[in-house]
């Protein structure tokens, strides 16, 4: 009696205590997505819609591996499928490098701020304030200030990353506590020890959540500011093929920005696990 | 001649000697006040007219209720804060000069151990930063851990470990740069009984075979008789000294002392000095 009693409890407790593992969770939630997608589209299509507003998954992956060329009634756009991955490369290569000035650039402001309080009461409130500039209007400025559509697109995407990556790294470095701090005056360490062996440790976690931050805005920074001239990059395809009315490939890259975007966020995810082994005692 | 030089040379032997037996870790504190001043800028004081002397090689307990200004006179020892008056002298220096020669070492109520640092790596910090060679820095860390009884966890991160243990690490950490005066800010007081009472005897142990002289904050009186040679009674509002017990229990101390009359005594003793204010 009581023997059996324990192995149900025993089977009780496993059957509550299962969790699927990651790997099935994103499989189900995928082909969900497929699924509705495709049972949407069907019914779009079956009520006489156009088959391009809503098209099949299929069509889209053919899409990106073909060579078919787009042409519209007042322009010759270059849209064949296979230019999304060079597209995509245009985008994400200058999303990449703006966001590497940015994190450079952050993680100085940040030390700065921390060393210099005359830098941290003027600076502080400046970053605040450079916040609140819409991305809207400050696109066409940078695109008006680099006579270079690279340049202006990797600075817009180290413009969005400066901040995320400058407050948090700062406040990750407010927030190293006092008598940690103050061991390391006990052992009298110099300013150069003090952020090596303790300040940045200690502010990794902090300057991670920035990391997450930035990066999928200067990739959306980079894309905005291809919307506005036409010379390639995922932005570009977006704007040509919704002129072309070719919503089909619209979808496609807007998916394509979409995919790089979750890539991106995981990328930096990836690198905090390894960066970052332990967990905090406090 | 010969003779002459032979016996100066005798003489700076002996008064070396004589410095390390007495000097080193001797700390005197006189006229010493301090006030805070806050941020909306109202004054508090914290501590009025302590005069204290501790021995080189002494167990001194700082012992008193919340706010008598316990930390504060700490962290003026371990040049942390500046006085506000009243002069100080750690092992014949100013508290400055003192730490900038690494005399002292200091252990928390938490452990403060840094969390992205193996225990043993945590405990080389302070070496790391006398910049001593890796070997070294090493040899001495795991030595200061067989000494805690942490040899094992050595390569565990500080999550790993319990409280007490965390505790232990951040005492070997202290220990590492053999400083000549260790001070302790209620380092027991987030621990259970049973490992309190553990680590008391570690602790007198450590400090029996490395001579130093040990400031140990606490507002536990039993604790403070059990440890100490001398307790100094602290009273608030304004924070002063307002007795000195000399704890004459004999030495090794062991658990069994906590059962005699003679420790009762000290404990009810301590208690009426405090009845008294
Ligand atoms: N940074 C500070 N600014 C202003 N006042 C302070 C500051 N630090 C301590 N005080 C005040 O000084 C007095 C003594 O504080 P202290 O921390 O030394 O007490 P304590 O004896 O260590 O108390 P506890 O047992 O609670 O730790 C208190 O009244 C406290 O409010
Ligand atoms: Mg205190």
């Amino acid at each position: 009696m009581r023997g059996s009693h324990t192995a149900q409890e025993k089977e009780q407790k496993t059957s509550r205590e299962f969790i699927p593992p990651r790997w099935l969770v994103t499989i189900v939630w995928l082909i969900g997505f497929f699924a509705v997608w495709e049972i949407i589209a069907a019914a779009v299509q079956a009520s006489g819609g156009s088959n391009t507003v809503f098209p099949h998954l299929y069509d889209m992956i053919y899409w990106c591996f073909s060579t078919d060329t787009v042409q519209t009634a007042t322009q010759s756009y270059s849209l064949c499928g296979a230019t999304i991955w060079s597209y995509l490369w245009d985008t994400l290569s200058v999303a990449i490098l703006g966001f590497l000035i940015g994190f450079a650039l952050g993680i100085v402001f940040a030390l700065l701020m921390s060393l210099f309080l005359p830098v941290q009461k003027v600076g502080y409130p400046l970053l605040l304030v450079s916040q609140m500039i819409p991305m809207l209007g400050l696109a066409p400025i940078f695109l008006s200030i680099f006579p270079e559509l690279f340049t202006s697109k990797m600075f817009m995407a180290a413009y969005m990353s400066f901040f995320p990556i400058a407050a948090n790294t700062f406040a990750g470095f407010k927030a190293v506590d006092r008598e940690r701090k103050e061991l390391l005056k006990i052992s009298a360490a110099n300013t150069y020890q003090v952020y090596t062996k303790l300040m940045f440790p200690a502010a990794l976690p902090s300057l991670f959540v920035g990391l997450k931050l930035a990066a999928p805005s200067a990739f959306c920074a980079v894309i905005f500011t291809e919307l506005l001239r036409t010379q390639g990059g995922l932005g570009y395809g977006i704007f040509a093929s919704q002129y072309a009315s070719r919503w089909d490939l619209c979808w496609g890259y807007i998916f394509m920005a979409i995919l790089a975007g979750v890539l991106i966020f995981y990328l930096v995810e990836l690198v905090r696990h390894f960066v970052i082994r332990w967990k905090s005692t406090d | 001649m010969e003779r002459i030089a032979i016996r100066d040379r005798l003489n700076m032997a002996v008064a070396t000697q004589y410095y390390a037996d007495h000097e080193e870790g001797r700390i005197s504190i006189e006229n010493l006040n301090m006030v805070y001043e806050t941020d909306k800028g109202d004054k508090v004081t914290a501590l009025t007219d302590v005069n204290l002397e501790i021995e080189s090689g002494s167990f001194v307990s700082l012992l008193g209720p919340s706010g008598c200004g316990k930390t504060t006179l700490l962290r003026i020892i371990a040049d942390l804060i500046t006085p506000t008056s009243g002069s100080v002298s750690v092992g014949g220096m100013s508290p400055t000069q003192a730490r900038m020669a690494r005399k002292l070492g200091m252990v928390f109520q938490s452990a403060v151990l840094y969390d992205w640092r193996s225990v043993l790596k945590n405990v080389e910090m302070p070496l790391e930063i006398m910049h001593l060679p890796k070997g070294e820095r090493r040899d001495r860390a795991e030595h200061m851990l067989e000494m805690v009884g942490l040899k094992d966890f050595a390569h565990r991160y500080p999550y790993e470990l319990s409280g007490g243990m965390q505790q232990r690490v951040s005492i070997a950490r202290a220990l590492a740069v053999n400083p000549g005066i260790l001070l302790m800010d209620e380092p027991f007081s987030a621990l259970d009984e049973f490992t309190r009472e553990k680590l008391h005897d570690d602790l007198l142990g450590i400090w029996k075979e490395n001579k130093m002289t040990i400031v140990f904050v606490t507002h536990n009186i039993s604790e403070s008789v059990y440890l100490s040679d001398k307790v100094v009674v602290m009273s608030p509002h304004p924070g002063r000294v307002s007795a000195v017990l000399d704890i004459s229990l004999n030495r090794p101390r062991c658990a069994q002392m906590r059962e005699t009359e003679e420790y009762y005594d000290y404990i009810a003793e301590i208690r009426s000095d405090f009845e008294g204010v």
